[in-house]
């Protein structure tokens, strides 16, 4: 099967700290990629650089057979809004918008009215298990309930691939268990590739596999097959 | 709607609270600047306006015809206690005479029509003092358009033409509507316009911290919405409608103040002792259009520059900090402006000559204008100095982290205190200029009329009449009489003993000329005793300290000499002591303001910085550092930026008023002590001011504010 992302040889480095020291790693459509490591092993720059929102300084990253590495701002951002999704531990939810303004944020910003990307929304409120949040500022839920707006959030454009980056971090057990169940449904129904970076076994269970970075590179021996809790 | 323009609209009005209560902020900071720019721009035209109002006053054979007939006119700039008394006697030469504004028609013989406020003092005062100067009936009332200002004595007395002929009236065939004003004078709009900077800086300076409250917490938002595909481009669109939306509100609600506050100003403010008319107190109208449709725009254009400041990417904001020290460089234009001083001090500014006063505003100005660049480059530079210094020396946590936020962006640091260093600046300047012009007053100017002298030129008005009457006032200790040869017109025949009970002049004085004399004589010749032949040219009147005897010589003079000039010592140091007062009062007035509005400006400079670091104070008070420690922290940021570019600010403002002084052969003295307390209890207020928002650390800082979420 052909890889819907992939990224080759990267290095990344942040100042004289190389974060990324030629990591390899792909994801197939439909699969659920666990990545985990270390703290400081460089698994949350492998997944900003497949998700375009870093520029690696070598190797090269490539989704649906093209390159995106070296792409511009302006078609990174595009790439973010139409293909990619995320899903991260906090600070994504814009305080000043409702749930369902936040949900719909993806395609506001595609240029879609208002009344279409707020309907579009509201669906994902019923299949989520947010039916009566719509209306509620992101001070005024709790974290469970947050990160399943963030999830709607990054499911609603469609994406390929979602990236996911301790989705659960700031979740208790349950709560945790809650949202990835319903990102991975979601992600499945979609067909779209999942990536999450967590350092919790848990989530790493609801993975097709799991890959180990450690010192900035994917381990190849350390690579395998996840029981794919959730499929 | 396009989206991006509506979540802009949707952050600024419709978030959560706190975004709310950020936009009201920005919008009641761009309020209080606008209102105060717009009032600031209101200075030139008020004081145009009022030479506008009085130019009829300059009504001369000259004026260019604008009646069908003519009109004899003789105008007599004359003083009661103090105030400007403007009277014109006036005759019509045919049925259509030009007239006046504020009249409908010119009084006819024996009709006299006075300004309301003249009217009153007359009523108050006794009639010997002044009604006696214009004999006639009092009739109408002269109109608004009339009067240069509120309270402004004017009389306008009906004659007869053979009455007016025999005093040598000019005939007239219109009514000027021009004249040179007080804006004509060069260096008053050098000044004027020094001031405006000095009140205009701190505005612009608080407008812009207003512009940046929760900057940080915007910034986090924005990049909320580049992770999820939003581009530059959106997230400048927003931001600049999200400040625009308050900087508008701010805007709008910031001219209705300035409509509100204009009467107020007419009524509070004064120039040359004399309020202004409300219809004069008014922004022009091209500028006024600029500044509403400018500050939303340059609001704007801040939040859409501070965003470039700072990478927002789709993983937060890291600011663009300039880890570059100031440099050295930075001291060039004082450099430049302190040699400007030199060459200033060096320079003769009495010598009125076109290209002198040319050169001179050339001088001025470009000195001044490389002190303001140089204050505002090497403040940074000195934040930069003394941070280090104390960062080194420092023993305790809370200097040394101050210390250390400050020389990491010194040039944050300095912005936030600009405004009080450009008027320390400007006020000192003034100060100094002001404690200089106090000084030579006090000093008793070398041939210049006694105060207590009034000087009466009679020059072919009759003399003997009036001798009389001054002779039978009881109240006159001595009267001089100063005699002029018609083949030497340019000196005066006077006993020099005679004289020197008026004038300020040393006996024997020198065999010819005395040099600068009272105003209207050429040059006295003495002649001891003086030839009895020779026509009278003066009288000199020694009063005593009486000013209602002063008063009454003055009407003795209107009556038995109408049209001849009269002049007291009084008037001359009276006139110099009010604008010295009022500049005092200009002076301490502009000093509170800028102080409040650099206090409102740092205060919200405080509270941003704590709203923007509320996480890391909370971590390091979860790490054990107590409350007082931070708040010493915040407070040393403020004072001691605050204190070191305010007292550069202060160094460079005496420096320039030494200069001027020097140049203008004046007496240059430090400001008295009254300005340096002044300034040290503006500053500790402004300190004072800003600490209020100290209370806010510890709500920002509580221990949940160590979560992200």
């Amino acid at each position: 099967m052909k890889a819907v992302l992939e990224a080759v040889q990267l290095r990344k480095s942040f100042g004289v700290t190389e974060a990324l020291r030629g990591a390899d790693l792909s994801v197939h459509a439909g699969e659920v990629m666990a990545v985990m490591g270390p703290s400081g092993s460089g698994k949350s720059t492998l997944l900003h650089c497949m998700a375009a929102i870093l520029r690696p300084d070598a190797g090269s990253v490539v989704f649906d057979g093209r390159r995106i590495d070296a792409l511009g701002d302006r078609q990174r951002t595009q790439l973010r809004r139409g293909a990619f999704g995320f899903v991260f531990q906090f600070g994504q939810l814009v305080p000043e918008l409702t749930a369902i303004e936040n949900v719909a944020t993806p395609l506001l910003l595609a240029g879609q009215r208002r009344r279409t990307a707020i309907a579009a929304a509201q669906g994902w409120f019923d299949r989520l298990g947010l039916a009566g949040l719509q209306g509620r500022l992101p001070g005024e839920l709790s974290g469970g309930q947050a990160q399943r707006v963030a999830v709607a959030r990054a499911l609603i454009g469609r994406p390929r691939v979602v990236f996911a980056d301790e989705p659960t971090g700031a979740l208790d057990t349950a709560a945790g268990d809650d949202v990835m169940e319903l990102l991975v449904d979601a992600v499945r129904q979609q067909d779209a590739a999942v990536i999450v970076v967590t350092h919790e076994p848990r989530v790493a269970a609801f993975a097709d596999r799991t890959v180990l970075v450690q010192d900035g590179a994917v381990d190849d021996g350390a690579i395998e097959v996840g029981a794919g809790a959730a499929g | 709607m396009n989206a991006t323009l509506w979540l802009g609209r949707r952050f600024a009005l419709l978030g959560d609270r706190a975004a709310r209560t950020r936009t009201i902020l920005n919008a009641i900071g761009v309020a209080v600047g606008v209102a105060l720019v717009l009032l600031t721009l209101t200075a030139l035209p008020s004081l145009s306006g009022r030479d506008h109002r009085s130019a009829w006053h300059a009504t001369s054979a000259a004026t260019p015809t604008s009646a069908a007939d003519r009109a004899l006119w003789l105008a007599t700039p004359d003083h009661f206690l103090g105030q400007d008394l403007f009277v014109v006697q006036v005759a019509a030469l045919g049925p259509r005479p030009p007239v006046p504004p504020g009249l409908a028609r010119l009084p006819g013989p024996g009709d006299v029509v006075v300004s309301p406020a003249l009217r009153d003092l007359i009523a108050a005062t006794p009639y010997d003092a002044l009604g006696a100067r214009f004999p006639g009936t009092a009739g109408s009332v002269l109109g608004p358009a009339g009067l240069a200002y509120p309270e402004e004595l004017v009389a306008i007395v009906g004659r007869t033409p053979e009455q007016l002929r025999a005093v040598g009236a000019s005939e007239v065939s219109g009514i000027a509507a021009s004249a040179p004003g007080a804006l004509d004078v060069p260096v008053v709009r050098v000044l004027l316009t020094i001031g405006a900077i000095g009140l205009l800086v701190p505005v612009i300076v608080f407008i812009a911290t207003a512009a940046r409250v929760s900057a940080a917490r915007r910034e986090q938002r924005y990049a909320a919405l580049r992770l999820v595909g939003g581009t530059r481009g959106q997230v400048a669109v927003m931001a600049a409608v999200e400040t625009s939306i308050g900087a508008i509100g701010g805007t709008a609600l910031g001219w209705l103040a300035y409509q509100a506050a204009r009467p107020v100003v007419a009524r509070t403010f004064t120039f040359d002792g004399a309020h202004f008319m409300s219809a004069d107190v008014h922004a022009p109208t091209v500028p006024q259009i600029l500044v509403l449709l400018g500050v939303p725009l340059l609001c704007a254009a801040a939040t859409v520059v501070s965003l470039r400041a700072a990478q927002v990417t789709p993983l937060g904001v890291t600011r663009r900090a300039r880890t570059r020290r100031p440099g050295w460089w930075r001291l060039t234009p004082v450099a430049a402006g302190v040699a400007g001083l030199v060459t200033i001090a060096s320079t003769d500014l009495t010598d009125t000559t076109r290209s002198s006063v040319t050169t001179a505003q050339l001088l001025i100005g470009g000195t001044f204008g490389s002190l303001l660049l140089g204050l505002i480059l090497a403040g940074p530079l000195l934040c930069s100095l003394v941070a280090r210094a104390l960062s080194r020396f420092s023993r305790r946590l809370p200097e040394l982290m101050a210390a250390r936020r400050i020389a990491a962006d010194p040039y944050t640091t300095f912005r936030a205190v600009s405004g009080v260093a450009v008027a320390a600046l400007v006020a000192t300047m003034f100060a100094g200029s002001a404690a200089g012009v106090g000084a030579n007053l006090d000093r008793p100017d070398q041939d210049a009329l006694r105060a207590d002298a009034v000087e009466i030129l009679l020059d072919g008005h009759p003399d003997v009449p009036l001798l009389a009457a001054l002779a039978a006032t009881p109240d006159v200790l001595r009267t001089v009489v100063a005699r002029q040869d018609p083949a030497a017109p340019d000196a005066i025949a006077v006993s020099c003993p005679d004289l020197a009970a008026a004038v300020n002049i040393a006996c024997p004085g020198p065999p010819s000329a005395f040099g600068r004399i009272p105003p209207g004589l050429g040059g006295i010749r003495r002649l001891d005793p003086p030839d009895l032949a020779l026509p009278v040219h003066a009288i000199y009147v020694v009063t005593g300290d009486s000013s209602l005897t002063t008063e009454e010589v003055r009407t003795l003079a209107a009556r038995l000499a109408p049209g001849a000039p009269v002049s007291t010592g009084r008037d001359l140091v009276e006139l110099d002591r009010r604008q010295l007062t009022e500049l005092e009062a200009g002076l301490q007035a502009g000093l509170i303001f800028v102080l409040l509005v650099a206090a409102a400006s740092i205060t919200l400079g405080v509270v941003a910085g704590l709203l923007d670091r509320r996480r890391p104070f909370a971590l390091l008070r979860a790490t054990g550092i107590q409350l007082r420690e931070l708040r010493r922290m915040v407070l040393l940021e403020t004072a001691l930026p605050l204190a070191v570019t305010g007292v550069f600010g202060i160094a460079l403002g005496l420096a320039t008023s030494a200069a001027v002084a020097s140049a203008g052969s004046q007496r240059w003295t430090l400001p008295g002590p009254g300005f340096a307390v002044s300034v040290v209890a503006g500053l500790l207020l402004t300190l004072g001011v800003s600490a209020t928002a100290l209370p806010l650390l510890k709500t920002a800082t509580e221990p949940n504010s160590v979560r992200f979420e």
